[in-house]
């Protein structure tokens, strides 16, 4: 599911940006290039930031970009950037964010196994070592692939 | 049963990872306990044991239900951070 919604045309690699504003930006064009979120929705997603924190650091490196259905979800998707410099969002322990993903969601339902999927994901040995490594959006699609496909056969 | 609630901003996305990774903790001790997911602001209306949430979250969180039953988890995908502090309060729960 999560490599169905996550596809290779929306990773870039190796972002150099100044602030977490841009990186959710950035993050945030790759689905609006595609057209599955309306362009308020990127808007949407840095207030979200600014109203809740940057808790969305949700694990050492990583933030995890989204807002609501409503902010103007067309379609299910989800977007990665690695940056380089690594960006500080704020986050009190977490700090600075080598990985950034968005996504959007259309309800509470549809999104849930990409998302239990992505946690297994992040909890694979050294990810964020590994992720922000890969040189081009081939490379690291090829390892996520690599990571679900080893947990699902229990390795 | 034991009723634990993993809330943040929008109830969508963080707390839905965070559930997934205390379900896991409370599996691997064998203790039942129903793990759901809520934002917030919908957190209000609502009872549990526990509420397992983000430092930013926190202080909001606590303006709607009592700090003793708050939980704060910095990195979800820590698992020993998740399986000490969840099974932390857990014990603490049932000394009560």
């Amino acid at each position: 599911m999560l490599l169905e919604i996550l596809a290779p045309t929306r990773i870039i690699t190796g972002v150099e940006v100044e602030n977490w504003q841009e990186v959710t930006k950035k993050a945030g064009e790759l689905l609006l290039k595609d057209e599955l979120i309306e362009e308020e929705y990127i808007t949407a997603m840095i207030n979200s930031i600014k109203e809740n924190g940057p808790y969305v650091v949700l694990a050492q490196g990583i933030a995890i970009l989204h807002a609501r259905p409503e902010d103007g979800v067309k379609e299910l998707g989800m977007s990665l950037i690695t940056l380089d410099p690594p960006i500080e969002f704020g986050h009190q322990s977490n700090d600075p964010v080598e990985v950034a993903l968005a996504f959007g969601a259309v309800d509470e339902e549809k999104h849930v196994e990409a998302m239990s999927e992505l946690t297994t994901l992040l909890m694979s040995d050294n990810v964020v070592e590994k992720m922000h490594a890969k040189e081009d959006a081939d490379k690291l699609y090829q390892y996520i692939t690599e990571v679900l496909n080893s947990k699902e056969k229990g390795e | 049963m034991l009723k634990i609630y993993a809330v943040c901003g929008h109830g969508l996305g963080s707390s839905m990872m965070l559930k997934i990774n205390i379900r896991k903790v409370l599996k691997e001790k064998s203790i039942e306990g129903e793990v759901d997911t809520v934002s917030l602001g919908e957190s209000s209306g609502l009872d549990a044991d526990i509420f397992v949430t983000f430092p930013d979250i926190v202080d909001e969180l606590a303006n709607r239900h009592d700090r003793e039953k708050i939980v704060v988890i910095d990195d979800f995908s820590d698992l020993e951070e998740v399986r000490e502090k969840i099974l932390g309060a857990v014990d603490k729960l049932n000394l009560n």
